[in-house]
């Protein structure tokens, strides 16, 4: 592999690798959501909201469940997933850079 | 006086423990702890319903507590997240508007393509992590 060609590869393992931890720190921060509101299966929501728009849907649909009982455990878990979201959105910008990037560089030379 | 003291005497003071008053609430014996010892704060439910079983004014718990006051403006300022929520979704739409009527102006150019490409994603990454800050 050249130079250059360690660009596109290294750009899809950072998105990939940022797009799996986003999808499961959704997961876990939808479970424990749904957990506090005492939503039956919390599992299947989590699961839900990996569809493409159904985050959205979620988020508007639980405002008519209040959250009945969420520990500080799971504040801060929540808080720390955020972080973790944050950082793995981070890999995933940089990869899909670095793959532009390289489309730009082949296409010019 | 600090939140965490007056929270302990008002306890001490209607003669409940830790776990009784965790109870009363619905929050763990540990969490009550962790008030009293100022590592966490309290919800602003959680200190009304800790105001009516120490049967303590909210005044009197919140006031003074310049911290305290801070944690709950925070936590409770929809509007402001809600602000920055639509400024970031503005901000997307006013791009892409940007760059498709410069699009028709400039000729076509790879580096500006690619620039394009770059700031949307950038963009596109802000706006979702503003809506999972909200979650």
């Amino acid at each position: 592999m050249t130079g250059i060609e360690i660009i596109p590869a290294v750009g899809g393992a950072f998105l990939l690798v940022g797009v799996i931890s986003v999808v499961y720190q959704i997961f876990q921060m939808v479970v424990i959501d749904a957990r506090a509101r005492n939503l039956k299966h919390p599992g299947f929501w989590g699961v839900f909201t990996l569809g493409s728009d159904n985050l959205i849907l979620y988020l508007i649909g639980r405002r008519r469940y209040p959250v009945v009982r969420m520990t500080d455990a799971d504040r801060k878990e929540m808080a720390r997933r955020k972080k973790v979201i944050g950082v793995s959105l981070a890999f995933m910008a940089a990869g899909a850079i670095g793959i532009v990037l390289y489309g730009m560089l082949t296409s010019s030379l | 006086m600090e939140i965490g003291k007056k929270l302990k005497e008002a306890r001490l003071q209607s003669g409940l423990t830790q776990e009784k008053a965790a109870e009363k609430i619905g929050v763990s014996r540990q969490t009550i702890s962790n008030w009293e010892n100022e590592k966490s704060y309290p919800d602003i439910v959680s200190v009304i319903r800790l105001s009516d079983i120490y049967s303590i004014s909210l005044d009197s718990l919140l006031k003074g507590d310049d911290k305290m006051m801070e944690h709950l403006e925070e936590s409770t300022d929809i509007v402001r997240s809600n602000r920055k929520l639509a400024a970031a979704a503005g901000a997307n739409v006013v791009l892409v508007a940007v760059m498709v009527i410069l699009s028709m102006f400039l000729p076509e150019n790879e580096y500006f393509l690619a620039a394009v490409f770059c700031l949307m994603i950038i963009a596109a990454s802000v706006l979702f992590y503003q809506i999972i800050k909200r979650f």
